[in-house]
């Protein structure tokens, strides 16, 4: 099984080569919303070291969200098109999952910081993780409370939370070895697929006034 | 050579197959879940765009009766327009490219609309620059054309576009949205001499547009015309168009003088208007001036014009990286 990994849903943009299981190159970088310049580049640049061709590729997985809306924009898209033209199976990999992912199980929370003081949240249980929310820091703090939080964010968010962290980070490599590790299975029709938003999106009154 | 066109810059998904300049086949799959909002809603339009960019593109080679190996470069809009939705078509585009390993070129959807006149079969294409009147619901310009990438801004309005004075004339005569079409109807059985509006710019040796007057003239003959002396809504209706159609011959004419340039085409959605056209035609038959227009379907946006510029500038040897840019601000002017 050869496997292509994108991971563009936070600041984090990069795309990895899994050939059975085994992780045989990887690009990536912190590259703030510069996802779109990069990620083709990236995709040669892994695919090249490899030494394969995007059709030699079984499928490509990507990070599926809850993240920046344009970073999950452009992952996606960009593995539809790939997809498409390289008649690849699509792998949607649900991003917080892929965070929690072979992390100690006392850490009962996943969190990646949103916008402003929000955060988007998962609690881990057996069966992978409930529901996302989207929760303030405080509401963060209480949810996880002394068990500790498994967090993605910025070093000048932190002060943002007091419960204690335990840090982890997206990456496409993960992206990878999760969909291997959990047996994901493609999605039947790709172009039905979207980003998990995890939000719909609300629009303000203000749209609705000023026709 | 086949180019796959893709444009995504704002409320249409849409996909063209053009076969070494000639249209094969085209998809415009538009939004109508704005309608509820008053005017569209940028983040929803790039979720609709997410969700229709691979039925776009499937259901155009279908028509086209191509298949995705037969495809040779793609063209994709990069701007203007709005981020997210640019974002869908551009990253969409150089995924599918990589796959395929063709080209991709970067379009500017305006750059779209000069080519458009070109789409229709049955008209020859101009050799050497011409001179685009793009005129349309954000943009009154004139362009001179040199070559594919290579672009010379004449003239602008300097307020309102020419479409937007159609779409405002519309409202103050409570004709309903779009406008243009609207007002167009209205017109057909009235008197055009009957309200006499202003011309702004006209006769003036420049080649800028402006229609904010002209509106206002509008409004007050609306509110200042005494019940028994008012024209018919016709009658405004036909004067009010004709004073639009008036300015943007006026301005075309001082773009031909000032240019030397002796071929024109009309881009945009107003150029669907019928009045326009005619005056056109008979302006061309007298001056010896050949004038283009795109066929109606291809006035407003889609991905035919896409793929025509973008087939331009592939022939000219141009075309983008991976690195291709999504610009929502992107301006042809001030380029080449
Ligand atoms: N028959 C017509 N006569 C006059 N105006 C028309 C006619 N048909 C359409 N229009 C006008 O064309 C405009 C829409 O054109 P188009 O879709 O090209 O522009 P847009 O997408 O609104 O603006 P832009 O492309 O500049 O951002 C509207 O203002 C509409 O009223």
């Amino acid at each position: 099984m050869k496997l292509l990994a994108l991971e563009t849903a936070y600041d984090i943009c990069g795309a990895a080569v899994l050939v059975d299981g085994a992780v045989v190159a990887v690009r990536e970088e912190r590259a703030p919303r510069r996802q779109n310049e990069l990620l083709g580049l990236q995709v040669a640049a892994a695919l090249q070291e490899a030494g394969l061709d995007v059709r030699d590729l079984d499928a490509v997985a990507v990070s599926s969200g809850p993240g920046s809306y344009m970073g999950l924009r452009i992952g996606m898209s960009y593995a539809k098109g790939l997809a498409l033209g390289g008649d690849l199976a699509v792998i949607p990999a649900p991003t917080l999952a892929v965070l929690a992912h072979g992390q100690p199980a006392e850490l009962q929370w996943v969190a990646a910081w949103s916008h402003r003081d929000l955060f988007y949240a998962a609690r881990r249980n057996a069966g992978g993780l409930e529901p996302v929310q989207s929760v303030s820091g405080a509401e963060l703090d209480a949810l996880a409370g002394r068990d500790g939080l498994l967090a993605y964010l910025p070093e000048d968010r932190k002060a943002l939370l007091s419960v204690p962290l335990s840090d982890t980070c997206p990456s496409a490599e993960k992206v990878g070895i999760f969909v291997l590790a959990k047996g994901l299975a493609p999605v039947a029709d790709m172009a039905a697929l979207v980003p998990d938003y995890f939000q719909n999106f609300q629009v303000r009154s203000s749209h609705h006034d000023d026709s | 050579m086949t180019v796959l066109g893709i444009e995504t810059s704002c409320d249409d998904t849409a996909a063209a197959v053009l076969v070494d300049g000639h249209l094969q086949a085209h998809t415009v799959i538009t939004q109508l879940d704005h309608d509820a909002y008053g005017g569209i809603v940028p983040e929803v339009a790039a979720r609709l765009h997410e969700r229709k960019i691979v039925t776009a593109v499937r259901q155009t080679l279908d028509r086209a009766g191509c298949e995705l190996s037969g495809i040779s470069a793609l063209a994709v809009t990069y701007g203007p327009g709005l981020a997210g939705a640019l974002a869908v078509g551009v990253a969409f585009a150089k995924g599918l490219s990589q796959a395929l390993s063709v080209p991709l070129v970067g379009v500017d959807h305006m750059e779209g609309h000069l080519w458009a006149s070109f789409l229709d079969p049955l008209q020859a294409p101009f050799s050497g620059p011409f001179l685009c009147l793009l005129v349309s619901g954000g943009h009154t310009h004139i362009w001179r054309v040199n070559a594919a990438g290579d672009y010379d801004l004449l003239g602008r309005s300097r307020d309102d576009a020419a479409g937007e004075a159609f779409d405002k004339g519309a409202r103050l005569l409570d004709l309903g949205y779009p406008g243009g079409p609207a007002l167009q109807a209205a017109a057909a059985d009235g008197n055009d001499q009957k309200v006499r509006f202003p011309r702004p710019m006209a006769g003036t040796e420049h080649c800028d547009f402006s229609f904010s007057g002209l509106k206002t003239a509008l409004l007050y003959y609306l509110r200042d015309a005494a019940p028994d002396a008012r024209a018919t809504d016709a009658d405004i209706a036909a004067s009010y168009q004709a004073a639009i159609v008036d300015c943007l011959m006026d301005r075309l004419q001082s773009a031909v003088r000032l240019s030397g340039l002796r071929q024109v085409c009309v881009a945009g959605g107003v150029s669907a208007n019928l009045l326009l056209r005619q005056r056109l035609d008979s302006w061309s038959g007298r001056e010896q001036i050949p004038v283009r227009y795109p066929p109606q379907e291809f006035c407003t946006d889609n991905a035919a014009m896409i793929a025509l510029a973008g087939y331009h500038r592939l022939q000219a040897g141009q075309s983008a990286g991976m690195e291709l840019p999504i610009v929502p601000n992107l301006s042809l002017a001030g380029r080449g």
